[in-house]
């Protein structure tokens, strides 16, 4: 569903992305984990293009989106298809980034009216059925800004799921919020998952990329250091980087030696 | 108290109730004339600084910087010389009336402030909307439309009403090139019957419109604030 | 152009001599005026609150042209005459109180009460307190409010032409109807540009100094 290959990329001297290759098939869910800075959300960026890549190739549900590879043709959309791939792939970010001058009910129907130019009817039944499935049934004509965080997080969600995407992005989506309320979000986005939705997600919940994801790709300086099948992660990693990673986060006050499976 | 102040000012004035009656009578068109140079000023000076400031937030560094340079000196020339300037230059070019020239003169006077309203008004828009908007494929002209606009207009209706209102008091220098607006038509009336109290009466037209127009913008900016 | 600005330059720059005089006289009242108004503003007496609002907003809300005017002329026709620099001065003064005593205003309540606050728990002495931590701050909000009092005035000064006060302005009017060239008015205009330039350049400059001096 997902390919990305050899993909760089610099922001002047930083080398935030070298060379990562990835490959999520139809209705996986991938779980990005690693120290900040890491590259983790340039990664997924690259994904739909928010930060186009420097060089390499980029391929989502069979379309190629960008390729600049030595010896090959090179690939770069031109505007409008590429607003025409980013339709089918949906992104919530670490903020909700509702519009505010919206209500929920508006801002879940503004990419189907504005911009797939779908009945109105049909889609504020679309949106009304989401809003419910996600908990959020009567909030239709709140603003934003008469929400929780959890519960504006929750709308971006139904927004960009408005979309009917085939792929979702979420970039730290609750990295943002207070500590009761992530929660809510990250059943929200269990919920999308199992699905069948193909899912990446940035995350720094551990729990979440243990028990929902299938997969986690572990990534530290601008690297894909390890992608394994969840469960054999977290109980034994294949690379020392994540090992120490994970050792810091279970212990950091190193009271215990480092061993493998504490 | 402030009746027989005037009583007495008019006493002191002997030819006060004419010019007041000739300063009435008069009025009308040389409102027309203000608010003609207010107006045109005002959408002149949106017309260029909208530009101004979208150049301000290119991502072209040298088109950035220019703006941004003339936006400055703009701010730094005064009012006077200005006008005189473009008067003069707009005499040489084509028969230009005081009216025009007085537009055209404080239209590019105002234009580096509007530029500064939009400015604002366009980094109150969140990046992050902005980006959401590309990432589910908005196309520039419907992220105008849907987004920047309506965020934006809030910020900028209000402050471009308190630009023209202080562009109509700016207005009142059109008379020093001989323009009869309010200002330059008592000025004759004064000169012609020595009656100096006559510019208290002036100066209260001018409040009578400036006042209630800025307090009726600081009620908007309430309320949308809130 | 360059020629016959030459020819005149003299000329000029007696005015300006004269625009430099009325700006900083004019700007250093300004500011001793404009907290006077500042603080009947805050005030507890309804009375003066209300006379200093309504000079405020009738100042703000009628063109310089006119105050200059009224009160250049309707003052001597009530017995009260006053010479052109000091008409010029008052003027001046009391146009930029009615915008500037706002800015006095915002800028004093922007002074963190934290930082005292922070004084206090460390013990220091009042006087030390007074000299490391309130006068620092207050020069610190005081440049930005001279700064933009000395901007404001200095744009404002060629209005005063109008009194017949002998300044730049006045100087450029004369040459104008003399030798007919009104590109003089552009050599005034680059003039204004360039002290605005150095009143800005000179407030980032002080700001800098007095965060480190103290």
């Amino acid at each position: 569903m997902i390919s990305l290959k050899n993909v760089s990329k610099s922001f002047g001297p930083v080398k935030v992305l070298q060379g990562v290759n990835l490959e999520v098939v139809e209705g996986e869910t991938v779980a990005v984990i690693g120290p900040s800075g890491g590259g983790k959300s340039t990664l997924l960026r690259s994904i739909n293009l928010m930060t186009p890549p420097d060089s390499g190739s980029v391929e989502v549900a069979g379309t190629c989106l960008f390729r600049k590879v030595a010896g090959q043709a090179t690939v770069a959309l031109r505007p409008a298809d590429l607003r025409l791939a980013r339709q089918s792939i949906g992104m919530v970010f670490q903020q909700s980034n509702l519009f505010t001058h919206r209500t929920v009910l508006e801002n879940v129907v503004e990419g189907p009216l504005q911009v797939l130019r779908s009945d109105r009817a049909a889609a504020e039944k679309q949106a009304h059925e989401l809003l419910e499935r996600l908990g959020l049934g009567g909030f239709g004509g709140r603003y934003p800004r008469e929400l929780s965080g959890g519960q504006q997080q929750r709308v971006a969600i139904c927004r960009a799921l408005a979309m009917n995407p085939r792929v979702m992005l979420f970039d730290e989506p609750t990295s943002a919020l207070d500590p009761e309320l992530v929660g809510e979000v990250l059943l929200t986005v269990r919920e999308i998952a199992l699905t069948g939705m193909t899912v990446i997600i940035v995350t720094h919940e551990m729990s979440f990329a243990r028990h929902v994801a299938n997969r986690v790709a572990f990534m530290d300086g601008g690297r894909l250091i390890e992608t394994s099948p969840s469960a054999t992660f977290f109980t034994d990693p294949q690379t020392d980087r994540a090992r120490q990673f994970l050792a810091a986060i279970r212990d950091p006050f190193g009271t215990h030696t480092v061993t493998e499976g504490v | 108290m402030i009746d027989s102040f005037f009583f007495w000012l008019a006493e002191m004035d002997a030819n006060f109730a004419q010019s007041l009656y000739l300063f009435l009578q008069r009025l009308p068109g040389a409102l027309w004339i203000t608010l003609q140079v207010t107006l045109g000023a005002c959408i002149m000076a949106s017309l260029l600084g909208f530009p101004l400031a979208l150049a301000e937030r290119s991502p072209v560094r040298w088109v950035s910087v220019t703006a941004k340079i003339l936006v400055g000196i703009g701010q730094g020339i005064p009012l006077p010389p200005l006008v005189f300037l473009i008067y003069f230059t707009s005499l040489s070019l084509f028969p230009a009336t005081p009216t025009q020239a007085a537009t055209l003169s404080i239209g590019i006077f105002t234009m580096p402030y509007a530029a500064a309203v939009f400015r604002a008004g366009l980094r109150a828009v969140p990046e992050g909307q902005i980006e959401v908007a590309k990432a589910m494929g908005m196309p520039p002209l419907t992220l105008i439309r849907r987004v920047t606009l309506p965020i934006s207009l809030r910020v900028v209706l209000p402050s471009l009403g308190h630009l023209a209102v202080v562009t109509l008091l700016n207005s009142s220098f059109a008379s020093v090139i001989g323009a009869t607006d309010i200002t330059g038509m008592s000025r004759n009336i004064i000169n012609a019957n020595f009656s100096t109290t006559l510019w208290l009466v002036v100066g209260a037209v001018y409040f009578l419109i400036a006042f209630p127009v800025s307090r009726l913008l600081l009620r908007i900016e309430g309320r949308t604030n809130r | 152009m360059i020629a016959n600005w030459a020819s005149y330059a003299g000329e000029l720059f007696e005015g300006l001599k004269i625009t430099l005089l009325v700006t900083l006289v004019a700007s250093m009242l300004t500011v001793i005026w404009a907290s006077f108004v500042a603080w009947l503003r805050l005030g507890r007496n309804r009375i003066l609150r209300g006379i200093a609002i309504a000079y405020i907003e009738l100042f703000r809300s009628t063109p310089i042209i006119i105050q200059i005017f009224a009160i250049f002329t309707v003052l001597p026709s009530i017995g009260l005459r006053i010479p052109p620099f000091e008409s010029a001065i008052a003027a001046l003064v009391l146009n930029a109180g009615g915008y500037l005593t706002e800015n006095v205003r915002s800028a004093f309540r922007s002074i963190p009460e934290g930082l005292t606050e922070v004084a206090d728990a460390l013990g220091m002495s009042p006087y030390t307190k007074l000299r490391r931590v309130i006068l620092p701050q207050s020069l610190k909000v005081m440049i930005p409010v001279c700064a933009n009092t000395l901007l404001f005035i200095l744009l404002t000064t060629p209005f005063v032409f109008l009194v017949g006060l002998q300044e730049m302005m006045m100087k450029a009017n004369t040459i104008q109807a003399r030798t007919g060239d009104y590109t003089v008015f552009f050599l005034v205009s680059i003039i204004y540009v360039v002290l605005s330039l150095l009143v800005h350049l000179g407030a980032n400059v002080l700001e800098r100094r007095t965060i480190s001096h103290f």
